[in-house]
């Protein structure tokens, strides 16, 4: 009963505490944008503002969508002019991503405009005026779906990266350069997986790292490194279950700048009446310079058989079942509850905070009573230690509104002591929101 | 914490003998299964969830139901989205938005929808979603040029939990877990089964249950109003000729039959246990009978148990196996009867001739949906 009471008493602390000393200060919600179904925000600081962008309309049939974006000040989050069109094509634009190399923002996105099939179009942006530089860029416009695309900057240029369709009804990832004067430097795309979905790409020590979502025993994360100065592919990183075995959904990956690289990855939780087939999970995996991948070789069972115990560090969380302490965390085992009442449902975001460490978000929520759905979804926030993983910033919630869901975080690093966090709120009745928050690092400005 | 692995390991090595007693069933292939092919018809390899795009090359994600129109438009419903398929066999989302699972009415594409969907064309050009993830009956419909999902009976902010089944109309009725897909008839009423609750919906919202004094329990043949069923995660139900409904009883291992004119219910395949084929009475299903179609042209009953091996049809009071079955098959395309078939699922058969049979299926099947075709029709 007193470990009972102890248990409760220290959730309240960890969901009412503010910010300890030395802890990120998590600023003031901030509205980028309200409509009906604007989505997808991400962003980028570069020519000293973000340039945050984000989808919206909606992507299917009888409708259209476009990608827009606007520069937000540091710190106050203050808009710094009007949110403008980035790409307002025919049919739909969506899923936008964004990388800056100096002052040139690339904003590559997944273009249905022929009706008929997936393409990857791009354009330039002056990160200082908004302003676009020059014509679209055709990044990858042959027939069939060239879909989900990711940018990174080496400084030098672009890597854009995507899934590919690969005849037979597979998917490979495929990647081109593009210069900072907006030419496609890989006529050919390079192929750096047969089979994977979703990339996203990192560029950090003169290589990109690109990692995807793959099926292996389960969905799980594959990674390569890739010549920042070639677009070759490199190496493929980690062992049979990928970088990081049983997560492979809504995939994030940071660095320090001395090409280390964070990767991380989710699994929603996808509860019913019975406790199948149970919690989600985010799990983390680091590609050190070189391409060491310490947490690669971990296999599902260790990593969910040690997690009550803490005893897996790369687990940033998942649930531990009620009235079944021992049973393993995270894995589906036909119980109606979890310990906290909570659900971590995947889609996280990282980024580096300066001085060796990361901060991590992700979404999770509460189960509602007839658990058939989780409700009340709120972003949590924790910070590790890059080198020993430690956990340096506790959990805690950094969007989570009465009545109202907060989700499909992301983070981005932004002016020294600075991240942006951005994401998706979801009003009843279906109002939607892209909003944001600065989160003031110790030690920062 | 001893005692759950106990029952968890026993109940492994229940399934294990119990996939063994499939292994051992009975095959009685249909004559003419030489003339049967499959193929893959829609679908990806992608683990990367929902996309659109050409027909082979879609993301489906956990697509759980289908159907099609006289037009040629097949509509899926899977996770949290309704997508269709266009003449030109372009996928396209419909309604619901994509990686937002939820409840909220108004427009498609702004409309949130559960992530366990199904869907059945109505009689006015829409379609009813049996929404079981928000415990609700939902309707797609054209008005003004738009299409506009609304809900047309249950209330998912209103817990179902230590409830029971109730009467009403639109929000007044509580529905407890929707085992079944949806279907409808030709009055436009839709039906479900509901904790093993026969549940009608009209139009206007109002929700009767057909078997008040019935719910979960053995197969009895008799009146309706006291039949028992039992559905639990899983089951199906198919309008069949006239006043017929099918119930996949799915852990009663039969199939149950409907007559909603007479009000009666009558058991017509099974129960029993295993892959077998052969007379009504000692077919088996293995896993319980999970899916089940009317093909009103044929004039037979296709159905599929959760673990079994093969797509089978019932007619002339036999039942054959029309696909899959040897658990050695293998492949997505190619003659019927070596198709490599698991956990399948039978989907829905097109109103348009030649009148193909579409299915689900797992390993080498996963993300697709697979075309059973007849050779030269």
């Amino acid at each position: 009963m007193r470990s009972q009471i102890s248990l409760v008493a220290a959730i309240l602390v960890t969901l009412i505490a503010p910010a300890r000393a030395g802890e990120p200060v998590v600023g003031e919600e901030v509205t980028v944008v309200e409509g009906a179904a604007v989505a997808s925000p991400r962003a980028v600081f570069a020519g000293g503002s973000y340039l945050v962008i984000w989808q919206d309309g909606w992507p299917g049939a009888n409708a259209t969508a476009d990608i827009v974006g606007v520069r937000l000040a540091p710190k106050t989050l203050a808009p710094a002019g009007e949110p403008f069109k980035i790409c307002a094509a025919d049919e739909a634009q969506f899923a936008p991503a964004i990388a800056a190399a100096g002052d040139v923002a690339l904003v590559a996105w997944q273009d249905f405009r022929n009706g008929k099939d997936l393409d990857i179009r791009a354009v330039r942006v002056d990160a200082k005026t908004g302003k676009l530089l020059g014509e679209e860029i055709e990044v990858a416009v042959k027939a069939g779906n060239q879909a989900r695309p990711a940018v990174a900057a080496s400084g030098e240029g672009f890597l854009v990266v995507w899934q590919e369709a690969r005849g037979g009804g597979t998917y490979g990832i495929s990647g081109a350069r593009v210069s900072k004067d907006g030419k496609v430097l890989d006529a050919k795309p390079v192929s750096y997986a047969e089979s994977g979905a979703n990339p996203v790409a990192s560029a950090s020590g003169g290589k990109y790292l690109v990692a995807w979502a793959q099926k292996k025993r389960r969905l799980s994360t594959s990674a390569a490194l890739v010549d920042a100065a070639t677009g070759k592919l490199e190496k493929v990183l980690g062992g049979k279950n990928g970088i990081n075995g049983p997560c492979g959904n809504g995939i994030a990956i940071a660095h320090d700048g001395a090409g280390n690289f964070m990767t991380v990855a989710g699994r929603e939780s996808f509860p019913n009446p019975w406790g199948w087939p149970g919690p989600g999970a985010v799990l983390l995996s680091r590609v050190n310079a070189g391409g060491a991948t310490p947490e690669a070789n971990l296999d599902y069972a260790y990593r969910l058989n040690n997690v009550c115990g803490r005893k897996v560090p790369n687990v940033v969380d998942t649930a531990t079942w009620g009235k079944a302490d021992k049973w393993h965390a995270g894995a589906p085992g036909g119980f109606k509850g979890t310990r906290d009442g909570l659900w971590p449902n995947g889609w996280p975001g990282v980024a580096y905070d300066g001085k060796g460490a990361y901060l991590f978000v992700w979404v999770k929520g509460k189960i509602a009573p007839d658990r058939l759905n989780l409700t009340n979804l709120n972003i949590w926030l924790r910070g590790m230690d890059a080198k020993s993983l430690a956990v340096k910033v506790a959990d805690r919630k950094v969007a989570a509104a009465d009545g109202v869901d907060e989700t499909r975080p992301v983070l981005v690093a932004g002016p020294v002591g600075e991240i942006l966090l951005l994401y998706e709120r979801l009003e009843p009745g279906a109002a939607r929101r892209v909003a944001a928050r600065a989160i003031g690092l110790a030690g920062g400005e | 914490m001893r005692g759950f692995r106990f029952v968890a390991t026993a109940a492994a090595l229940l399934a294990l003998a119990s996939t063994a007693r499939g292994a051992k069933g009975k095959i009685i292939y249909a004559d003419d299964i030489d003339k049967w092919k499959v193929e893959v018809f829609a679908g990806s390899r992608n683990p990367g969830g929902l996309l659109q795009g050409p027909v082979r090359e879609a993301g489906l994600s956990h697509a759980a139901s289908l159907c099609f129109l006289p037009t040629g438009e097949g509509f899926l419903a899977a996770d949290g989205v309704i997508m269709t398929i266009t003449k030109d066999k372009t996928v396209r989302f419909f309604a619901g938005t994509p990686g937002l699972p939820g409840h909220a009415d108004g427009p498609a594409s702004q409309a949130l929808l559960g992530r366990q969907l199904s869907i059945t064309p109505d009689n006015k050009g829409g379609f009813y979603i049996g929404d079981r993830s928000n415990r609700c009956v939902r309707r797609l419909s054209k008005k003004d040029d738009a299409w506009v999902v609304e809900t047309v009976a249950g209330d998912p902010s209103v817990p179902a939990w230590g409830k029971k089944p109730t009467d009403g109309t639109g929000k007044e009725a509580v529905f407890k877990y929707l085992h079944s897909n949806v279907a409808a008839d030709k009055e436009g009423n839709a039906y479900i089964m509901d904790k093993n609750f026969l549940r009608r919906i009209a139009p206007d919202g109002k929700v009767e249950t057909l078997n008040p004094g019935g719910g979960t329990g053995k197969p009895g043949d008799g009146a309706l109003e006291k039949a028992r069923f039992s559905l639990i995660m899983g089951g199906a139900i198919s309008f069949g000729d006239g006043d017929t409904l099918y119930v996949a009883d799915r852990w009663n291992f039969c199939v149950r039959e409907v007559d909603l004119a007479k009000k009666t219910v009558s058991t017509i395949v099974g129960p029993s246990r295993g892959y077998i084929d052969g007379p009504a009475k000692s077919v088996g299903f293995h896993g319980g009978t999970t899916h089940m179609v009317w093909d009103p042209w044929r004039k037979r009953l296709y159905a599929t148990g959760a673990d079994d091996w093969g797509l089978r049809a019932f007619k002339d009071g036999q039942m054959r196996t029309i696909a899959g079955g040897g658990r050695r098959g293998k492949g997505t395309s190619g003659p019927a009867k070596s198709a490599g078939l698991h956990w399948t699922g039978v989907r829905a058969v097109d109103p348009r001739p030649p009148h193909d049979i579409y299915f689900s299926s797992g390993n080498e099947w996963q993300g697709l949906i697979g075309r059973l075709y007849k050779e030269g029709e």
